[in-house]
């Protein structure tokens, strides 16, 4: 059941000429983990302060839980919404210990807040230390008292902005799994926002990727990775190799040789062939129809890295396996297992005003 | 928080209690409302002494006559001022041309205060006089070169005459009479040969021009007689030494007369304590309030029964300007623009 | 689907609040306006004709020699206590300083009587020594005399910055400094920050984050720079003080009284009242500007600080013509003496015009407030359920609490000072510190008005103190 919908959303600033979001619609399932990933400048941030109630959009309906919350200019106030948040800078208050900074969700509702904010507490890893202050915690102690207090009053949802980009390298892989536990173990819906596709990857159930303002795709990590829309996305997950080719009857003429393709009939004139580096085979004979100059070739232990370049010096890479041998070898003829066509105009466009 | 907090609720009562401080005064007694420009210590204690007498409290607002003229325009009908008090002639007949002050008749007033120095019609009432003198070094200048203001243009004085500014109304009224009695020519080129006299720009105030004859800058100065007594009686040493050095000298006295101004008051158009407001005028010309402005602050008092106080009686007695007092206002725009034309600043 | 409760979302509490704060304290400014445009009279005409240039000139004259005396005064001290060590220099740091406090009103009048021919520095060389000059030795009632004045009352303003710039530890005592401040700071923040952009860019280049290194002075000019700083402390504080002293003490029991604990006590709390309203009417404004989604709205607050550009003469008139007009309509309604003249004639006209004359003085260091915590505190409170009035309450005023005290204690001081607006507005027997040195002073009598004056001054300084021990704190 989607908990969050949002449905047509758009969102410009006052004194900027372009769209921060422009017309976006998309579910969160309940439970799931979301990442909005993008560059900065994408619209992720927005599209979060627009769920929050932070901000509010232009045009568009949201709606949590069953309730619209924004409908066009008339919208529910942040503070009736039920929504937690963990900002970036973690905003615990200042002049609050870690107790009150958790048990301030829970003033007016007919629990022992003390004891819901322990638990709370504890089940982020925090056992103790709750009469500090926030000043007298680290950065990741700091995180977990913000997202205690985000997750103590039972949000519908739980809304994290940039929430390992103040964690050094080493931490990272460790916090992205206890977050993720934590989140799973209270079971409530969660929407995070990062730049960091690794962080989506591994955090997340399904990842929806914004650019210009406008969503390129929403799908899970392994739909995004395999079959990305468009060369945005695809490059996104890693290195991605695209051709600039011609469609003819019966296949596409690359700079690397002729194609053969049943399908390229359904294309006319310049494409754009997108392929992994892993998604090639080596060897020769004609099912191996393209071929290159090899331009360097790099070892990395489990895999090797072959630059081929074609007769412009346009080059691809080409993933294989660490046993093979190029010495003396001038040309290379290989195959696409697995390749995209790409015909109209590649990436959605910021919009212009 | 709970700092904040008190800081709030301490604002919250002060500002309560400031308010109720206002309101409470303006309850069933009966008042009269002061619009003054004397900001004298002896003033306050006349009030006091009327208030003790009479039970009648004495509210006073005290600014510049011209803000407190401007303020009864705006005001209009509407305004609680009762009285007007003002400290030269010139202000007083300005409100009632402008149809502030209203006509009051009484006996003790006529009685206490000579025709000359209170308005025919009983818009206004002189309540103390007071003379533009000139102040003399005792040591450089002797009585018998002294004459008159017009003779102060003479050659002779050249880098001796000082003054204040002609902004001050005094200097204004002054001017005034000099073209009431001259005509504006002459006195334009009085004010061009005074000004060329002087022993350096005009500036200060009355203390200031005495001290400067004390101090040798200057050797005359056109002062009012108060400010010489008020100094005579200074707490610091110096004032009274400074004040010792000169002399006082009567000008005009074979003609027209010493230029005199007043100070007085008069009964506004929109009185709401009109009564009240004529039994004020009424004690500040009895012969006991006379006796205190005179006494206090060095004033001559009009009331002709009234003794002067023995440092006036120390300087004699004098013959003054016989003019009336309104053509001080009559033509003070005149003598604005002469002193502006002549650049006496 | 079903319709949770929905508002506009541009709309709140707070907003309408702000709006109709924002109008009243825009009437006098707006009266202004209008009256600016009125036909001019005869006297203006004649004004023009005789006047106006010298006044033109005089102005000019005034601006410049202000601008160059002060801030010779001003950035020479500072280079002095930021760049060198010597004896006293931490004094000096907070001493320059304290000439805030002196009214220049008050300094004028203080000069005057030191210098004067009957003063102590005349009646010395007169009667100790057998000097006889020929009028004072020292003639200040001028131009030249008007600058120095007030240059020594304003060069603090330029020390504090000057010294913040030179330490380099610019954030937070320029936020300190805007705590002090006033809109006259605010240019020359404008100058100096960007000065400073530069000098960032060089220490980058070298020496990123080494700290401002003072250079212990040779023991000749150790005592040079003790004597400057001590002889720009003495002048423009020390001497003045002293003279104000010894009036006192000449005349202090003339003016001692009951009056006189009343009269300190109606000013006091006339200046606290009208610091806490400032405060409180800024806090909506602000706190309006920062719920309200629109950017543009932040210009439209400013509209509120502009009555610290205007004489206070001026937002007099501004005043009592609008309050006047609802009074006479009042009196048409009901009768006239039942009434009287409820606004214009009470102290609600003057806290009124104190209000729109001092906006800015609160306004800034809680709009610094404000931002230094930023809004994200804000916005966890609301999305934790609560209101924008608890989370007003609970999170964004405690925080801003010292912001609180400096403003109501900078518009404390501002009160406590003022003159020509408190001369024309203030109700029927009612007299401030200000006002009543005003009268003595034009009265003749110098000497007694210095017993208002000292309380004046005192008071000045204490949250000059106050906000210098605030800086000493952030700055570790």
């Amino acid at each position: 059941m989607a908990i969050l919908k949002l449905h047509n959303i758009t969102k410009k600033y006052a004194k900027a000429d372009y769209f921060a979001v422009n017309n976006v619609s998309l579910e969160v399932e309940s439970g799931e983990i979301l990442a909005l990933v993008g560059e900065s400048g994408s619209g992720k941030t927005t599209l979060l302060r627009l769920i929050a109630g932070l901000e509010h959009p232009n045009d568009g309906n949201i709606s949590l839980s069953g309730v619209c919350i924004v409908n066009g200019q008339k919208s529910v106030p942040a503070n009736e919404r039920k929504v937690g948040m963990v900002f970036q800078d973690y905003a615990l208050f200042p002049h609050l210990n870690v107790l009150d900074n958790v048990k301030f969700g829970l003033t007016g509702k007919n629990i022992n807040a003390d004891q819901v904010a322990k638990d709370t507490l504890q089940m982020v890893g925090l056992n103790e230390n709750f009469k500090k202050y926030p000043h007298q915690l680290s950065g990741g102690q700091q995180q977990r008292v913000a997202l205690a207090r985000a997750i103590a009053p039972n949000p519908s949802i739980i809304l994290l902005d940039e929430p390992f980009s103040n964690l050094d390298a080493m931490l990272k892989d460790q916090v992205r799994e206890e977050i993720r536990q934590i989140i799973k173990k209270t079971k409530v819906t969660a929407v995070f926002v990062t730049h960091d596709t690794r962080d989506a990857l591994s955090t997340a159930d399904r990842i929806a990727i914004l650019h210009n303002g406008l969503l390129q795709q929403i799908g899970t990590p392994k739909s995004l990775y395999e079959e990305p829309v468009n060369a945005y996305v695809a490059n996104f997950f890693g290195k991605q190799n695209s051709i600039i080719a011609s469609a003819k009857d019966g296949g596409f003429l690359t700079p690397f040789g002729f194609l053969p393709d049943a399908n390229a009939y359904q294309y006319t004139g310049e494409v754009q062939l997108l392929f992994r580096p892993e998604h090639v085979s080596l060897g020769s004979g004609e099912d191996f129809p393209l071929s290159g100059a090899i331009f360097k070739v790099s070892y990395f232990g489990d895999h090797q890295i072959v630059k081929l370049a074609d007769p412009q010096g346009k080059r691809i890479s080409l993933k294989t396996t660490p046993d093979k041998s190029f010495d003396g070898i001038s040309t290379l003829a290989f195959s696409l297992n697995q390749y995209k066509v790409i015909s109209d105009n590649t990436i959605r466009q910021k919009e212009q005003v | 928080m709970k700092s904040v907090f008190k800081i709030a609720l301490l604002g919250f009562a002060w500002m309560a209690i400031v308010s109720c401080e206002t309101t409470t005064e303006e309850t069933e007694q009966e008042v009269v409302n002061v619009y003054t420009h004397r900001h004298y210590e002896a003033d306050q204690q006349l009030f006091d002494q009327f208030t003790t007498e009479t039970g009648i409290a004495v509210n006073v607002v005290s600014a510049s006559a011209d803000e407190l003229i401007q303020k009864l325009e705006l005001e209009g009908e509407g305004s609680p001022a009762d009285v007007l008090i003002t400290v030269d002639a010139g202000r007083l007949h300005r409100a009632n041309e402008k149809g502030l002050l209203q006509a009051v008749q009484s006996d003790i007033l006529n009685q206490n205060i000579p025709s000359k120095f209170r308005n025919p019609e009983g818009y206004w009432f002189g309540l103390t006089y007071r003379a533009r003198i000139l102040a003399y070094s005792k040591e450089r200048v002797t009585p018998e070169e002294l004459s008159t203001y017009e003779d102060l243009a003479n050659e002779n004085w050249k880098g001796r005459i000082l003054t204040r500014s002609s902004e001050n109304i005094y200097n204004q009224s002054l001017m005034a009479s000099i073209i009431a009695a001259n005509g504006e020519e002459v006195a334009e080129q009085w004010a061009t040969n005074v000004l060329a006299n002087m022993a350096r720009e005009p500036k200060g105030n009355d203390r200031d021009q005495v001290k400067a004859v004390a101090a040798g800058e200057g050797d005359v100065a056109i002062v009012n007689t108060y400010y010489i007594g008020i100094m005579l009686n200074d707490e610091n040493p110096e004032e009274k030494l400074a004040a010792e050095q000169v002399g006082i000298f009567f000008p005009n006295q074979n003609d027209r007369g010493t230029h005199v101004n007043i100070s007085g008051a008069g009964v506004t158009k929109y009185a709401p304590n009109k009564e009240n407001a004529i039994k004020l005028i009424e004690f500040l010309s009895s012969e006991s309030a006379q006796g205190t402005l005179a006494n206090i602050n060095y004033e001559y008092p009009v009331n002709p029964n009234v003794e002067h106080s023995e440092l006036l009686k120390s300087w004699g007695s004098f013959k003054s300007d016989e003019l009336n007092l309104s053509v001080l206002g009559e033509n003070n725009q005149m003598a604005v623009m002469i002193f502006d034309r002549v650049g006496w600043k | 689907m079903e319709l949770a409760k929905q508002r506009y979302y541009w709309w709140n509490r707070w907003a309408l609040a702000a709006i109709i704060v924002l109008l009243l304290v825009s009437i006098p400014i707006f009266t202004i306006l209008v009256k600016l445009f009125a036909v001019p009279g005869e006297s203006w005409n004649h004004l023009v004709d005789t006047q106006l240039l010298g006044y033109f000139k005089n102005t000019i004259l005034l601006l410049f020699g202000v601008a160059i005396f002060a801030s010779l005064i001003g950035i020479s001290a500072a280079w002095l206590v930021s760049a060198y060590d010597f004896p006293g220099r931490r004094y000096f740091e907070w001493l320059l300083i304290l000439p805030l406090g002196f009214p220049a009103y008050i300094m004028a009048y203080t000069y005057t009587g030191m210098l004067e021919y009957t003063g102590p520095l005349n009646s010395f060389l007169r009667n100790n020594l057998g000097i006889v000059t020929k009028g004072s030795l020292i003639d200040i009632m001028n131009l030249p005399g008007a600058i120095f004045i007030l240059s020594i009352t304003l060069f603090p303003y330029i020390f504090v910055i000057s010294r913040s710039s030179f330490l380099q530890q610019s954030r937070t005592l320029q936020e300190a400094s805007a705590l002090l401040g006033s809109s006259r700071l605010r240019t020359f923040l404008l100058y100096l920050e960007s000065l400073q952009r530069g000098n960032r860019k060089y220490a980058q280049a070298n020496s990123m984050s080494k700290p401002f290194e003072r250079i212990k002075a040779g023991k000749g000019m150790k005592f040079v720079f003790f004597g400057i700083c001590t002889t720009i402390f003495l002048i423009s504080f020390g001497l003045p003080l002293l003279q104000i002293f010894y009036w006192v003490n000449l005349t202090w029991h003339k003016v001692a009284s009951w009056d006189f604990l009343l009269l300190i006590y109606r000013s006091f709390s006339l200046a606290a009242g009208t610091g806490f309203a400032v405060v409180v009417l800024s806090i909506i404004l602000l706190y309006a500007l920062r719920l309200s989604p629109f950017a543009w709205v932040k210009n439209i607050t400013k509209i509120a600080t502009l009555g610290y550009a205007i004489p206070g003469a001026v937002i007099a008139v501004g005043i009592m013509i609008p309050l006047l007009n609802i009074d006479k309509w009042l009196m048409s309604v009901f009768t006239p003496q039942s009434v009287g003249l409820i606004f214009s004639g009470t102290l609600f006209a003057l806290v009124f015009a104190y209000i729109v004359r001092f906006m800015a003085v609160g306004y800034n260091p809680l709009d610094a407030g404000f931002q230094k915590i930023g809004i994200h505190v804000n916005e966890a409170s609301r999305l934790l359920g609560q209101g924008s009035m608890r989370t007003l309450w609970n999170i964004d005023l405690p925080l801003i609490k010292t912001s609180m005290l400096s403003g109501i204690l900078l518009v404390f001081v501002d009160v406590l000072k003022e003159l020509p607006l408190t001369l024309i507005l203030r109700p029927f027997n009612y007299h401030t510190l200000a006002t009543k040195a005003f009268d003595m002073a034009t009265n003749e009598m110098i000497a007694e008005s210095a017993n208002a004056s000292l309380v004046i001054i005192l008071t000045g300084i204490l949250p000059i103190i106050f906000l210098n021990r605030l800086i000493r704190k952030r700055n570790g």
